[in-house]
């Protein structure tokens, strides 16, 4: 059940009525039924994977147990760990390797498995709490129901933001009542994940996959066109999610992380991932950045380390070379970006003039060839195949012509001119909105404080364009298939 | 009521308006943006279900039966008409008839043409939803028997949030048609149309060529594989007719010689074979079982004849 379709729709104001409406007669209750209601939803994809979803609660419950009860020996607790982790992680590369290990040991392309959507998600935010009452910096959850809550939250489960345990475990325990002001910015974030998804991601998409889908035959200016498109594409589909998930936890009065923060204002690319992703990357730095020792033993290690979780975080996307291929290059920028720093300081440092002009020359710049890098790195993300990456690669660097750009017009990719005209319309209020963000830290709420009439206006052109892209139909989050 | 839940429902009110106010446009308008196809879907509807005309013989079918028989070169006192639909099954025409004799009682006689080809595949289901042909008991009884027979294209994936929002008439289904027709675009073009069909009592031409060497849908279709619940309709058709004091008679529509020559042996031979257990099953109705052969010159495109090859059809068997 996708957050855009008819089914939706429906469930999510049923779940959300009668929860409130339990919380006023029993916190258990209604834990009870979001429960239900979250097994449902995850049902929804695939009965079986509901069974799935309960292993994975059941084995890292009983490991959390262990592992964070001092009653029990440093070694038990020690095996608990361990195990809680093999099993995860085996799953993981169980469902994330099994096809392409039939494929190349097996030589049996045709023995495929499914990968369970959100596996990856879920599989991670209960780690966190497996690692997380080892360490003690997690009270042990007896209460399963809670627990199972905290490992199935529906706004989450299928494509984050991935929740550390000592975050939302502990919204369980308290009644959430309906709450006017929370329930506003909840769905004004909702409404600009949506906006983003219909209106900007679903018409990205469909200009990109023609290109990607014809690599051989068409022009270089085309490629780059079509990755700096994915950039937005990517950007827009799964901050999109994010937003709507954190939105519908709002709503229902949980506080979930913020997975984005405006990337693309981002000055380097250490900054660029600290605001994309940032679940993800918090647990990568958590859980493998700082146990493999962070940056605490010099800089060859550190920048080791940085290309672990870089490599990992390719691993974890899909298992293709193209995504490993992803991470490391992800990771080189970084360390290159951290090793030129003094340098780069230097040469600011050197320019004769400093005023506010200069400044903001500067952080365009900065910006920009934060991008430049980022979008470099995603045509492994967007490719089918290494192959197709480094042919992606030739016909940009190589292959491509002045008259090429002269011969293509934007609005001959796919959209035409007015559905061309609407993206653009869509991609400019982003900007608007993202600007909003990065001065204020919460364009939802700048948004609700407005006067009323200020803020129906942008409501309505929100909800048309929402409404007029309802012709594209809705398309699955890029996220699902990770 | 108190005063968050009143602002509430305000504000919801305010969110939906545009939605609400597309809903209403779609579903009150369908003539101005909808496509020339739908035209015949409503005349077919609005007079099974609204007309006062007396009919005394029916043509029942789909697109070939459409474009095969003119009533107008069948009588002279009007009291044939044409109630084929393009796409249909015999899912719409069981209905299509079960209403008219609810409107206006049962016919003295009923031609039922239908392509070979559709009684193996339900292949514009999407197009019966999308004109909201049926209503809601009958869809639903459509979907109860799909579930008996098990049949995946009446229930794809996602049948029922579709069903909902064509039944809904909601803009994920339409507004890509209503972009099409720029919202009023259509109106005079399928006001005409419609009065066309009027005017020839169901008749209407599907493709226009003055000669078509095409392949029929029959030619990729290797063997007669019928499916059960189309089966199941038209059993219930002519058991429907039957129970009225209907004379049946089933015909076959022509296909070209391009066509005549690649349909498969196996193809003919399984088709002759539902026809020949159809006579066995009810003695009472006439069948004719081969289908005719007409020059490419009498076809508008690969499946259907022109007007000058419908004139040859009707005469012929009329």
């Amino acid at each position: 059940m996708l957050f855009n379709s008819i089914g939706f729709a429906i469930f999510c104001p049923l779940v959300i009525i009668i929860y409130f409406a339990l919380e006023e007669k029993s916190h258990r209750a209604a834990l009870i039924w979001l429960l239900i209601a979250d097994y449902f939803y995850y049902m929804c994809a695939g009965a079986a994977f509901g069974a799935l979803l309960f292993g994975v609660t059941f084995v890292t419950y009983l490991c959390g147990r262990v592992c964070g009860n001092i009653s029990f020996s440093r070694g038990w607790r020690h095996l608990a760990l361990i195990a809680g982790c093999t099993v995860n992680v085996s799953l993981l590369v169980f469902f994330k390797y099994f096809n392409l290990f039939s494929e190349m040991i097996l030589k049996d392309p045709a023995l495929k498995i499914i990968l369970p959507v959100g596996v990856s998600f879920y599989v991670f935010s209960s780690l966190t709490y497996v690692i997380d009452t080892y360490r003690g910096e997690q009270k042990v959850q007896k209460d399963f129901i809670k627990y199972a809550l905290f490992v199935s939250f529906f706004p989450t489960l299928l494509a984050g933001p991935i929740e550390r345990s000592v975050n939302l475990l502990p919204q369980f325990d308290r009644p959430h009542r309906f709450d006017y002001g929370k329930a506003k910015r909840g769905l004004i974030k909702m409404a600009v994940g949506y906006f983003m998804k219909l209106v900007i991601a679903q018409r990205l998409a469909i200009t990109v996959d023609l290109i990607y889908g014809n690599v051989d035959d068409v022009s270089g200016f085309l490629l780059l066109l079509a990755t700096v498109f994915y950039a937005f594409q990517i950007y827009c589909d799964f901050a999109s999610y994010s937003s709507i998930a954190s939105g519908l936890a709002t709503v229902l009065g949980f506080e979930v992380i913020e997975n984005f923060r405006q990337p693309f204002f981002a000055k380097s690319c250490s900054d660029l991932w600290r605001r994309w992703h940032i679940s993800l990357n918090n647990w990568f730095i958590n859980y493998v950045y700082i146990p493999l020792g962070g940056s605490r033993k010099g800089r060859v290690r550190k920048y080791l380390n940085v290309m672990a979780v870089f490599t990992l975080s390719g691993m974890w996307h899909g298992a293709a070379l193209h995504y490993v291929l992803w991470g490391m290059l992800s990771g080189l920028f970084q360390v290159t970006g951290d090793m030129t720093k003094g340098i780069r300081q230097k040469i600011s440092d050197a320019f004769p003039v400093h005023n506010k002009n200069t400044a903001v020359l500067h952080r365009c710049f900065q910006v920009f060839l934060t991008f430049v890098f980022f979008v470099i790195a995603l045509v492994f993300f967007r490719a089918d195949s290494t192959r197709q990456a480094f042919t992606v690669f030739g016909k940009i660097f190589a292959g491509m012509h002045l008259s090429d750009i002269a011969a293509n017009s934007i609005f001959d990719l796919g959209l035409g001119t007015f559905n061309m005209l609407y993206l653009l319309a869509g991609m400019v209020l982003l900007v608007i909105y993202d600007v909003i963000n990065e001065k204020t830290g919460d364009a939802a709420g700048f948004i609700s404080k407005r006067p009323t009439y200020l803020r129906w206006c942008i409501y309505y052109v929100m909800i048309l364009m929402m409404l007029g892209s309802a012709a594209i139909g809705a398309k699955q989050f890029i996220y699902f298939d990770f | 009521m108190s005063d968050t839940l009143k602002r509430m429902l305000k504000n919801l009110i305010l969110v939906l308006a545009p939605l609400i106010i597309l809903v209403l446009f779609t579903a009150l308008f369908p003539l101005s943006y909808m496509s020339e196809e739908y035209v015949m879907w409503y005349e077919e509807w609005s007079y099974v279900n609204h007309s006062d005309v007396k009919t005394d013989m029916l043509i029942l079918g789909d697109s070939r039966a459409k474009s095969s028989l003119i009533p107008a070169l069948m009588d002279h006192d009007g009291s044939i008409y044409n109630i084929a639909i393009g796409g249909a099954t015999p899912i719409e025409m069981y209905y299509a008839v079960k209403n008219h004799i609810i409107h206006h009682g049962a016919p003295k006689e009923a031609v039922v043409i239908f392509a070979p080809y559709h009684f193996c595949d339900i292949d514009n289901w999407d197009q019966t939803l999308f004109n909201n042909y049926l209503s809601v008991s009958e869809i639903t009884e459509v979907y109860e028997n799909a579930f008996k027979f098990h049949n995946g294209t009446v229930l794809k994936d996602g049948w029922f949030t579709d069903e909902l929002s064509f039944r809904l008439r909601l803009p994920n289904k339409y507004l890509a048609q209503i972009y099409d027709a720029r919202f009023l675009g259509y109106e005079d073009r399928n006001r005409a149309r419609l009065d066309m069909v009027r005017g020839e009592r169901g008749y209407c031409e599907f493709g226009s060529d003055p000669g078509n060497d095409g392949e029929s849908y029959e030619v990729h279709h290797k063997v007669f594989d019928s499916d059960p619940l189309v089966l199941y309709y038209f059993d219930e058709l002519i058991g429907l007719l039957q129970k009225n004091g209907v004379k049946v008679t089933i015909m076959q529509s022509p296909v070209n010689e391009t066509s005549n020559e690649l349909i498969t042996s196996e193809f003919r031979q399984g088709y002759a074979d539902h026809l020949a257990s159809l006579e066995a099953k009810y003695p009472q109705i006439t069948v004719y079982k081969e289908i005719p052969c007409y020059e490419n010159e009498y076809f508008g495109d690969n499946n259907h004849l022109n007007r000058k090859g419908a004139e040859r059809f009707t005469k012929e068997q009329f």
